[in-house]
Formats: structure tokens, sequence, C-alpha cells
């Protein structure tokens, strides 16, 4: 269907729904004034309380200012709206989270801290979406450091986690030794900046991994960066950091690369099959592009590749940020978390990993596919399991309830979803 | 690792360092904007300071150079101490930042510059680089002048 009609017919894709029933007339004097002023006051004595008697445990906001949606620039909050209510509905089928889009105008940091502190009180999470590099960096950093509630910036840490869970089983299958690898991170966006970040937690060697953007590698010598520590410093300190051979060109990049990350601009010539055919034995390909990847899966095979993932769901292999985000929302507003650390982000991964490899490992299928949904359990009880362990969990519980936990509220989720959206109704 | 004092043989490495800093520079206002020719002229400069006795040029190595600094030695007619040090270029490598390089590079010069007899020293820098204003006011520097600058194109 034209997703304009689509959108017309059901005036958008989200709504606020009650879930307490009302049966009589008297019930209105417990939901709301008199009776409800007891809560208010309850809440005023203890401010933790306002996770358990109001909806404030399963509420989070989609905070973005537009200026990154899609491949569709900075089309500013108003347009980025419907794409918000769609992450929405996802968080909401997916995670049983209540998300709330909130598209905001705001250009610095400054604006979105203000914001997000503002409306900190109403919510046990924030999901950070759609807003350009190398603001979203600042505005991540900034949020991590003022709010008690967690945030998570999904376009870096939700496509990072993902990539990590595909590499973890990519280099499993092909035998590969993480702390050894020589991985090419190309195109130096939020995602592949969270990912080089991700990855070094994990284990790899950092010197080892090699970023490139459009002007080629990253190395501490380019006559830019310089500048770049004062215009991206997250960018500048991988420039740094990274490529301790020292690779100028993408060839000497490729050459010999166990793992290519592409996160860049559509394909399907932006990898070059001769550098594809440059890499070591086995090599591993994730060319996450969409709607095109960067190389086609066939023309990557076809020069060596051992195994292929892109970001789409019609190809084996999609590694995709809805793997992640709705199990890591359930795990941490489920385990009350005031934070979410990278070593969570990892534990995400993880699970994924141990999901793929419990249900059978192959080239074809390094990471779970979305249609898979105890995956999602199973990421929000490693991730409340994880803050537990760090002791950002304001709800700790064992491994075992969280799962019950997240499976139950996501079943029961979509159980509601059917009723209410069945064409009886 | 070592300081030592430039010789001809680094006037590459110099060049490509101190070129970079006006780069960088230019990066902070338009009037600051660097001509096509800048190496070549930072080139010329470092040359004329090699044969020069009022000026000194130092660089920190490790396997390679990382880290250089040009300094004039000069009088201030109405001031007092008239005798002064300015640093007119200094270039730590990206590779060996933010592990207190520029501050040891710094310590070292200053004890080189009080056996000449010289107390005092004065760094210009572009007023948006606050990195660098960090750096020097963590150093123990203060602002004394203000430089400001009109366009009458």
């Amino acid at each position: 269907m034209d997703p304009i009609e689509f959108s017309k017919i059901y005036e958008g894709k989200i709504q606020v729904f009650p879930k307490v029933p009302i049966k009589s007339y008297d019930d209105f004097a417990v939901i709301y004034t008199p009776g409800i002023a007891k809560v208010a006051e309850a809440v005023h004595e203890n401010r933790d309380l306002s996770f358990s008697l109001t909806s404030r445990w399963n509420t989070i906001a989609i905070i973005t200012n537009g200026s990154r949606v899609l491949g569709l620039g900075n089309i500013g909050p108003e347009a980025a709206m419907p794409v918000m209510e769609g992450k929405a509905l996802l968080f909401k089928y997916l995670g049983g989270v209540d998300a709330i889009p909130i598209p905001i105008r705001a250009d610095n940091a400054e604006d979105f801290k203000r914001v997000a502190m503002a409306i900190e009180p109403a919510l046990g999470g924030i999901n950070l979406e759609d807003t350009e590099s190398p603001l979203c960096f600042e505005v991540l950093e900034e949020l991590r450091k003022s709010l008690e509630i967690p945030v998570w910036h999904d376009d870096q840490l939700g496509t990072a986690s993902a990539i990590l869970a595909g590499l973890i089983n990519g280099f499993k299958i092909a035998g590969k030794s993480t702390n050894s690898a020589k991985v090419v991170l190309f195109g130096a966006g939020a995602a592949n900046i969270a990912a080089a970040n991700l990855l070094e937690i994990y284990g790899f060697n950092k010197s080892k991994i090699i970023m490139i953007d459009s002007k080629g590698p990253l190395y501490p010598d380019r006559e830019d960066i310089d500048k770049l520590m004062f215009t991206n410093k997250w960018k500048y300190n991988l420039a740094v950091s990274t490529n301790k051979d020292d690779s100028r060109t993408i060839n000497d990049a490729f050459n010999g690369a166990d793992a290519v990350i592409a996160a860049s601009t559509p394909g399907p010539h932006t990898i070059k099959k001769e550098w594809i055919a440059k890499m070591a034995d086995k090599p591993i390909v994730f060319a996450l592009a969409n709607p095109i990847p960067e190389i086609m899966p066939d023309e990557a095979y076809d020069n060596g590749a051992y195994i292929v993932a892109t970001g789409r769901s019609d190809f084996p292999n999609q590694v995709n940020n809805s793997l992640v985000f709705p199990g890591v929302f359930r795990g941490v507003l489920d385990s009350r978390a005031k934070y979410i650390s990278y070593t969570m982000a990892i534990a995400a991964s993880q699970a994924l990993a141990a999901y793929a490899e419990r249900h059978g490992l192959d080239r074809q299928y390094i990471i779970p596919r979305m249609d898979e949904w105890s995956m999602f359990y199973e990421v929000a009880a490693a991730v409340a399991d994880r803050a537990r362990v760090e002791g950002y969990a304001r709800n700790p519980l064992k491994y075992e309830e969280y799962l019950e936990l997240a499976r139950k509220r996501i079943i029961k989720t979509k159980k509601n979803i059917e009723v209410v959206t069945s064409d009886d109704n | 690792m070592t300081i030592r004092k430039a010789v001809k043989s680094d006037i590459d490495s110099l060049t490509d360092m101190f070129s970079k800093m006006y780069i960088l520079n230019s990066e902070f206002d338009p009037l600051l904007q660097v001509p096509d020719d800048i190496k070549q002229r930072v080139r010329d400069s470092v040359e004329d300071a090699l044969n020069d006795e009022k000026s000194l040029i130092y660089i920190y190595e490790d396997g390679k150079p990382y880290a250089a600094i040009k300094i004039k030695l000069d009088e201030r007619e109405f001031y007092a101490p008239s005798k002064v040090a300015r640093i007119e270029e200094f270039y730590v490598h990206p590779a060996k930042r933010r592990e207190g390089l520029g501050g040891y590079f710094l310590s070292f010069i200053e004890e080189e510059l009080k056996k000449m007899g010289v107390t005092l020293i004065i760094a210009r820098f572009p007023s948006k680089n606050l990195i660098a204003v960090s750096f020097y006011s963590k150093s123990g520097f203060r602002e004394i002048h203000n430089e400001f600058a009109k366009s009458v194109d």
C-alpha cells in the first residue's frame, strides 16, 4: 500500500491507551482526584516510587532534532515525526516498551540537554535518534553524564552492538581470533565510530583497526587531523589511536584485512571488488548501507568473501539495530537501570551471538533474524543482568527472573496490540 | 626520547610540523588564512632561524621527530623585564598528544631560557584555539595583551 495513503487511513501509528479498566463511576475517584493525591504524596516522599506507582518504569522518549533522518539528511523535527512514530511502534511491538516520539527544535548539545533534563522525571530512559554526527556524540556524552536514566543512541550503539554480534560469530565460523584481527571500518560516521570503541572494549586490537572516511584511511599524519581535533574529537581520537601500520591508501588498508565493516554510502560499487580480493583468507564483509549495500553479496563472494552480511532483510545475515534496541530497552527498564554502559551493549551483542549459535551457525546465519522473537527476551535479560552486575540496576533480580519478566511483558504487549488493532475495533 | 637542538637535516620535518600549525590556525579565523606557498615560506623561515643566533629551535624525538618549538629571543623596549622569548611555532604530533609531552617540552625550554637569563616567555596563538588557551593557562601563562583585528577591505 502507498505509505501516504496508509498514514492517512490510520492518522499516525501510535496512541496513548489506558490499561486500567473503568467499571464504574467510583473508579474515577481512585484513578484521578481525590484518591490519586495519596499516590502523588507517596511519590513526593520517595521519588523512586515514580517507577513503581506510575508508568514511568516502561516509558521512554525518542528524541531527535531531525538532522539526519534515514538517508534523507536534515529534514527537521516535523518531518522526522513519521519515522519516530514507526520506531515507537517497533519499540512497543518488539520490546513492549512505551516509547513517546519527541522530535525537538534543537541545534546544539545544550538545547538537547535542557530538554532531556526537563522531561527526565517522566521517563525510564531516552533513545536518541537520527541526529547528525558529530553533534550526536556530544549529545550522548552530555546526557549520559547528566541524567539518572539510561540514554542510548541507536544509530551509534544499536548498530555497533549488532555489528559486534555478527563479528563474534563470523570470527568463530571463519576460525579467526579477535585480538589479532585486522579490521577495516569503512565509513566514519556514528555507527562505525561507536563500533570501533565497542570492538576495542570487547577485545579487538585497536591498533589493527583502520577507519576509512571519504578522504581515505585515517592516520595521525593526515593533513586534516589537526582540524579534526576541534571539529570531531571522537573521530580524531580514533585517527590517532588506530592504524598503527600507517596505511595511507584504501588498498593498503584492505590488504590482509580479516574483516571489513562498511557503514557508509549506498553501493553497489562503493566498495570495489579488487579491495575484497586483497583481504586475508576467509574474509568477512559487512556491507550495511541501505537500500543498496556498498558491495552486493554476490560480487563480494565472487571475490573471495567468506561471510557476507548486509543491512537488508531480503539477504541472509541482516545486521540491523532492530535486533538490539527492543531487548536493550526491555532490559534497562526491567532492571530500572540508571545507565547503559558499553559493556551492557556488549552483553546484548553476546546474547545475540549466543542465540544464533544455539540455533545452528553457518555462513548464511551468523546473527538471529528479526522474527526470532525469543531473542529479544534473551537480549533483555542479558542487559538487565549486566546492569545488576555493574551496579546500575535499581531493581536487581536474577537472570532467569529478568528473562521471564521480559518474555511475559513482550508477549502481553503483542496480545494487547492484536486486540486493539483488530478489524473489529 | 630526547629533546635536542634542531639541525639542518631536520628542515623537512620542521617544515611539515610548523606548516600544519599555520594551516590549523587558519581554521580559527578568516583573517588567519594561509597563502598557497605556506610550506615554502615556513621552510625559508626555518632555514633563516637555523642561521640566526636570536632563534632557537628544539625537537623532541622518539625514533622520529614528534614535536618542535621555535623561539625568538627579543627585547621589549618599554617594559621590564626586557629580555623575552617569543614562542613562534610549537607543534606536537597528533600521535603523541595527551601524554603531557607539550608540558614536559615547555618546562625543558623554561630551564634552557633561565640559563640564558631570559625570564619571560610569550606565546601567541588564535584566541579561538581553546585547546591552546587551556594548555598555556595550565602551564602558568596568562593573558597580558589582546590583539584585535578588523578587516577594512
